[in-house]
């Protein structure tokens, strides 16, 4: 039996919460102690599940209102960690850490902007 | 439909809660006891794969098992506990395809390595068909039924020589019948770099040494020196420490002749150990001592004199050792070494060369010393200081008939032999073992193994590790 737009809508948008938040939690769970996940499995396959997710959900999505506060926040926290993972693996950088990381900061809103336009 | 779509986001919901409780569990390790399958092909995040590569051939897969065959000696892998464990044990599968003895260890300590090794399986043992008698913890194996009981071979044993010993103490006091003490002196006049352990006799004597030493600072850090006297039983009796001449840099300028002396009135009658410790830095010039019989056992690293006596001076020791090993590590250290009638080269440097001697006590002329010699069982500086404390032990290359071996005592269990593989369980206490960044290492030792064209083929290398079962401030451990 088919679900409807409606249905789908619901479990693509639990989908999506649900992996995004696990893989923000196991991730840092894995930085508290290295290895929980990564020893067993790759922490990543959260992120995977919460693209698919949030693929399926935006198929769904027939009509949406634009926050632009609540992007920011994403935009904001997704920053963050693109720049606490490139700090951690940056050691080869050298002296130019400091600055790839504050770069890496401003990534997700540079794409956010060019997606909008 | 509205309660099924319910379900579906609470079971949403719950994989991540389900993977983070599982997760869990492997972490904290509730029961205590944590056990992980390994197969030679399977990637572990705890077990590593076997190594150096040059050493093992490639898992292949035979008859839809997958093995790992081991081509020489050591290999070794390395295991990342993901939290403490007490106690390390590991249940191996195997087949052996003519490795006299293999053993498997954990490091204890490093520079220098080395490791507490178990035995997996000894051959030249399991192919014995000679009468067994069990006890304490001990096999006696007999050429001929003597001895009905251990009590009974303990209460009268037979000479030293006739008894080979595996993973075994031999609990028999050494005596020498008709020793008696003299206070004259000897001299060995001989350059002996870093640690050595030798064995005297006392009876009714003073335990007397003087040590004259030079500190060559040829690498860097601080050189003491430390000789330290244990008796039949292993325990430490008396010892002397001297500290480092003050120069910690690698600037090869030595120090004087340093004298340390070591005086240990009376020690009752026995055989006495003399460890002495010290940095490939120290060369031992002189020992000089009242005691009539000192052996030196394992080895000897004769020093190059440079700095000290030009030309160097030969050096002659004594030995019945069955096999011989030696290695020079400078190109003017090669040389011609003579052993009774036969002559043994040590052609290139950096390699070690291995002998096979007739086993009759001879003396072993070295034309220039600098070469680090390798023996089995004791060598002196003179047949007058010769003399056998321990039981032969038993090596790769023992040949019980030829060597006049009766009996052999061990504490060795053959492995059993399941689905036509061996299978040999060996335990480890993880506080003896070297924990080194977040690792253990395991070797495999397979002494000879190339010499005799054989190969141990493994399959599967489980480990079972224990430790108390959960507590609440493991979380924060």
């Amino acid at each position: 039996m088919a679900m409807n737009q409606q249905t789908q809508a619901t479990l693509a948008k639990t989908g999506f919460y649900v992996s995004f938040v696990a893989y923000v939690c196991f991730w840092f769970l894995d930085l508290l102690r290295p290895g929980f996940v990564s020893r067993t499995f790759s922490v990543h396959v959260f992120l995977l599940a919460s693209l698919l997710f949030g693929i399926w959900w935006s198929l769904t999505v027939k009509e949406y209102v634009d926050r632009p506060w609540v992007q920011m926040i994403f935009i904001g926290a997704f920053g963050l960690l693109v720049s606490v993972v490139t700090w951690a693996s940056g050691q080869g950088l050298g002296a130019l850490r400091v600055l790839v990381t504050v770069l890496v900061f401003f990534v997700p809103l540079i794409v956010w902007n060019l997606i909008r336009h | 439909m509205t309660v099924r779509i319910h379900l579906i986001q609470i079971m949403i919901v719950l994989i991540p809660i389900g993977m983070f409780l599982w997760l869990a569990q492997i972490e904290l390790v509730p029961s205590g006891v944590f056990v992980v399958s390994h197969g030679v092909h399977d990637r572990s995040p705890y077990l590593d794969s076997l190594s150096p590569e040059s050493r093992v051939e490639s898992p292949e897969r035979v008859n839809g098992t997958w093995v790992q065959s081991l081509l020489d000696d050591p290999v070794f892998f390395f295991v990342h506990p993901h939290r403490h464990f007490d106690t390390a044990s590991f249940e191996i599968w195997f087949k052996n395809e003519g490795v006299p003895i293999v053993e498997f260890g954990g490091l204890t300590q490093t520079k220098p390595e080395s490791y507490d090794l178990k035995p997996l399986q000894n051959l030249l043992i399991d192919q014995l068909r000679w009468d067994q008698v069990k006890g304490q913890g001990l096999t006696l194996y007999q050429k001929e039924k003597i001895y009905p009981s251990l009590e009974a071979f303990f209460a009268n044993p037979p000479s030293r020589d006739r008894v080979g010993v595996y993973r075994a103490d031999f609990l028999v006091p050494y005596r020498l019948a008709g020793y008696i003490a003299s206070s004259a002196e000897q001299t060995i006049d001989a350059s002996l770099r870093g640690t050595h352990e030798m064995k005297t006799y006392i009876k009714n004597e003073t335990l007397d040494f003087t040590f004259s030493y030079m500190d060559m600072n040829r690498d860097e850090g601080a050189d003491p020196v430390t000789i330290t006297v244990f008796n039949e039983h292993g325990e430490p009796v008396a010892d002397v420490r001297a500290n480092d001449d003050g120069n910690m840099r690698s600037d090869a300028q030595s120090s004087s002749l340093t004298t340390l002396k070591m005086n240990a009135p009376g020690l009752s009658e026995g055989v006495y150990k003399l460890v002495l410790s010290a940095s490939r830095d120290i060369f031992f010039r002189r020992i000089t001592t009242t005691q009539q019989k000192v052996v030196f056992v394992r080895g000897m690293y004769l020093g190059d004199e440079i700095g000290y006596r030009e030309p160097p001076k030969s050096v002659q020791i004594w030995t019945a050792s069955p096999r011989l090993q030696g290695q020079t590590r400078h190109g003017a250290g090669v040389q011609n070494i003579t052993f009774g009638k036969q002559v043994f080269s040590l052609s290139t440097p950096y390699h070690l060369f291995t002998f096979e001697t007739p086993g009759t006590f001879s003396p072993m002329t070295f034309p220039k010393g600098d070469v680090e010699v390798f023996f089995d069982g004791p060598a002196a500086f003179s047949a007058s200081a010769y003399f056998e404390p321990d039981p032969v032990a038993i090596r790769s290359y023992t040949q019980p008939a030829k060597q006049g071996i009766a009996f052999i005592l061990t504490s060795y269990e053959p492995p059993r032999q399941q689905n036509g593989w061996f299978v040999q369980t060996v335990d480890f206490d993880t506080a003896k073992l070297a924990f080194n960044a977040s690792s253990w290492k395991f070797a495999f030792s397979l002494p000879d193994i190339k010499a005799f064209g054989a190969k141990l083929v493994v399959k599967q290398i489980n480990a079972t590790f224990t430790r108390k079962p959960f507590a609440w401030e493991d979380l924060w451990r």
